[in-house]
C-alpha cells in the first residue's frame, strides 16, 4: 500500500512557504500538475499491480469456469 | 565587455562576452542555491554526459569592472552560433525538449531541481542540443511542484504539437510570439478529433481553459498543492515518454525533401557541382560556413568533409529542414540546419529588441553557400539582382554562388505563369557584379543547361 501511495505521489494538500523564483508558474498549470500526477501516478499503480490483479482475474475465472464445469 | 543583452531577467547572475570568450558572473542572489548545486555534483555529471554545456571557475577578478559583485565567474566555450527556438527544425525543437526533460530528472536524482523550462537555454553544436544556464537549477524543496511546467508548454510542447495535429509549421508562430504558444491559444486552433487523447485534453484543453480563468479561488488551491518528488519525476518521465514519440504529419513530406533525387542534374554534373564546392573549401578551409538554401544538406556535408569546421544551414522548406537535421544527426556532422527564409530572415526580437538577436547580428560565416538559389531570389521572388549580391557578399568575405540561367528547366518553372522582367538577369551581369565586390577565383560551367558557378574571395 505505501507502494501505490508513493506512485500515485500527492503527498496531501496543505499550505506550503512560497518558494523564491523568478517565473510564475502559474496557478492553473500548478493544479493541473496535481491532476496529473494522479493519473501518471494511477496508470503507474496499475502497471505496478496489473499482475496481481490479472492473476487474481484469472483464478476468479478458473474458479468460476471450474464451478461451471461441476454443475 | 557587453552583457549579453538576452541576459537580464534573472537576477542570479549574468553572461558577458569579451573577445570571444564566454563568462557567466554568479551574483549575490544566487550563490547560495548555485554552491548547493555544485557541491551535489550535478554540473559535473551532467557537462561529463554531453547534457549540460562545459563550464570551468575562473577568477572573479575577470569580471570585476563590469560585475564587481560576482562571487563566482563561469567561464563557458564559445559556441559557433546562438539559434533560437522558432528556427529549429521539428526535431530540433524535440531534441531540446528532451534534453531538458532529461536534465531536469537528473537534477531531482541529485536534490536539485529547475526554476525554469525555457527553450531559449537550450543551444545546439551541430544537431546535439546543450544546455548552457546553470543558475537553472537550485536545490529542490519537498512539496515543490514543476516550476517551469506551464513554460515548459509554451515552449517546447504546445509548438510540437500544433505541427502534430495541424500539420501547420510552427516557427512562424512562435518567431511572432516568441515566449512560446499558450494552452490557451492552442486549444482555440486544435482539430475536433485530437481531443479524444486524454493527454491533449489535460495539458493543451484543461491547462488552456484554468489559464484564461484564473480566481483567487484556484490561486488559494495552487498554493495548497504539495507534490511529492517521485510525482514530479512521474509527470516529467510521462511527459518524456511522450514528446519523444512526436512526429511531423506527412503533410510535411514536400518536393524539396526529395530535391536531391529529383534534381535536374545527370550523374556527371552533380559530380563536377560537388568537386567544385570540394575544391574551394579545400583551399579556403573556412572555420564556419552558411549554407543558404541549403535543402536537404548535400552540400553542407560536401562542406564538412572537405575541411569546413562547422556549417550552419538556412532553409524555409519544414520538409527538406527535418531531411537535413536527421542527415546530421545520423552522420554526426558539425552541421547545424535552421528555418529561414532568407527573403525575409529573423528580425531582432524581445527586449529592447536586443533580446533575441536578427540573423544580419549574428553575422560570423567565413565562407557562403549560395547553391541554386539565386533564381529562386531573383526570378521567383522578384528581388533585384544587384541587391541580392550585395546582400549576399556581406555576409561572408568568400563565397559560392550558383547562377542558373534562365534557360534551366528548374528557371523556366519560375517563369512558367509569369511576364520576364529580369532582363538584368544574365550570366554577364552576374560576373560583372561580383567582381565590381570581390575577385572571382574559379568559374566553371557545371551543367548542359549552362548553370554556372562562382567561387569569390576578398578583392
Amino acid at each position: 500500500m505505501a507502494h501505490l501511495i508513493r506512485a500515485v505521489g500527492v503527498v496531501a494538500l496543505f499550505p506550503v512557504a512560497a518558494h523564491a523564483q523568478y517565473l510564475d508558474p502559474g496557478a492553473g498549470s500548478i493544479l493541473i500538475q496535481a491532476v496529473i500526477a494522479v493519473a501518471v501516478g494511477a496508470a503507474a499503480a496499475v502497471k505496478i499491480y496489473w499482475r496481481r490483479i490479472s492473476s487474481f482475474a484469472s483464478r476468479l475465472s478458473s474458479r468460476r469456469s471450474k464451478s461451471d464445469a461441476d454443475t | 565587455m557587453p552583457q549579453d543583452p538576452a541576459s537580464f531577467r534573472d537576477p542570479a547572475g549574468h553572461v558577458h562576452v569579451r573577445e570571444g570568450r564566454v563568462f557567466r558572473s554568479v551574483l549575490p542572489a544566487g550563490v547560495a542555491h548555485y554552491r548547493a548545486v555544485r557541491e551535489s555534483g550535478f554540473f559535473d555529471r551532467a557537462s561529463s554526459e554531453g547534457l549540460l554545456i562545459e563550464g570551468r571557475e575562473g577568477d572573479p577578478a575577470v569580471l570585476q569592472h563590469v560585475e564587481p559583485s560576482a562571487l563566482h565567474v563561469i567561464e563557458h566555450p564559445h559556441l559557433d552560433f546562438i539559434s533560437h527556438p522558432y528556427e529549429w527544425s521539428f526535431f530540433g525543437l524535440r531534441a531540446a525538449a528532451t534534453l531538458t526533460l532529461d536534465l531536469h530528472i537528473l537534477a531531482l536524482q541529485h536534490g536539485m531541481t529547475m526554476t525554469d523550462a525555457s527553450a531559449y537555454n537550450v543551444q545546439f553544436v551541430g544537431p546535439r542540443p546543450v544546455f548552457i544556464d546553470y543558475l537553472s537549477f537550485i536545490p529542490y524543496e519537498d512539496g515543490q511542484a514543476w516550476l517551469g511546467y506551464r513554460q515548459f508548454c509554451q515552449q517546447f510542447l504546445n509548438p510540437l504539437l500544433l505541427t502534430v495535429t495541424t500539420g501547420v509549421a510552427f516557427q512562424p508562430w512562435y518567431r511572432g510570439a516568441f515566449e512560446g504558444i499558450s494552452s490557451s491559444d492552442l486549444a482555440r486552433v486544435l482539430p475536433f478529433r485530437s481531443m479524444f487523447s486524454p493527454r491533449v485534453a489535460l495539458h493543451v484543453k484543461l491547462q488552456g481553459r484554468l489559464e484564461r480563468n484564473v480566481t483567487a479561488k484556484r490561486e488559494a488551491a495552487a498554493r495548497s498543492v504539495r507534490l511529492s518528488k517521485t510525482a514530479v519525476r512521474n509527470n516529467l518521465r510521462s511527459m518524456r515518454e511522450w514528446v519523444a514519440t512526436l512526429k511531423p504529419p506527412g503533410a510535411q513530406r514536400t518536393p524539396w525533401q526529395q530535391y536531391e533525387l529529383t534534381a535536374q542534374y545527370t550523374p556527371g554534373e552533380r559530380l563536377s557541382k560537388a568537386q567544385f564546392v570540394r575544391e574551394v573549401i579545400a583551399a579556403e578551409r573556412p572555420g564556419t560556413v552558411w549554407d543558404l538554401g541549403c535543402n536537404a544538406g548535400e552540400y553542407s556535408e560536401i562542406a564538412l568533409e572537405a575541411g569546413a569546421g562547422s556549417v550552419i544551414g538556412f532553409e524555409p522548406d519544414p520538409g527538406a529542414l527535418s531531411a537535413a537535421f536527421s542527415r546530421a544527426v545520423s552522420k554526426q556532422l558539425r552541421f547545424l540546419p535552421l528555418f529561414l527564409d532568407v527573403a525575409n530572415p529573423s528580425p531582432s526580437l524581445g527586449w529592447r529588441q536586443q533580446e533575441r538577436p536578427g540573423f544580419a547580428e549574428r553575422r560570423n560565416a567565413d565562407l557562403v553557400l549560395c547553391l541554386a538559389l539565386l533564381h529562386h531570389l531573383v526570378l521567383g521572388r522578384n528581388l533585384p539582382l544587384i541587391q541580392v549580391l550585395d546582400w549576399l557578399m556581406s555576409i561572408a568575405p568568400s563565397g559560392i554562388v550558383e547562377f542558373v540561367p534562365k534557360e534551366d528547366p528548374m528557371a523556366r518553372q519560375l517563369l512558367a505563369l509569369k511576364p520576364d522582367i529580369f532582363p538584368d538577369y544574365t550570366r554577364e551581369n552576374v560576373t560583372a557584379l561580383i567582381k565590381e565586390r570581390a575577385r572571382i577565383v574559379r568559374e566553371e560551367v557545371v551543367t548542359e543547361s549552362g548553370r554556372v558557378l562562382f567561387a569569390f574571395a576578398p578583392p
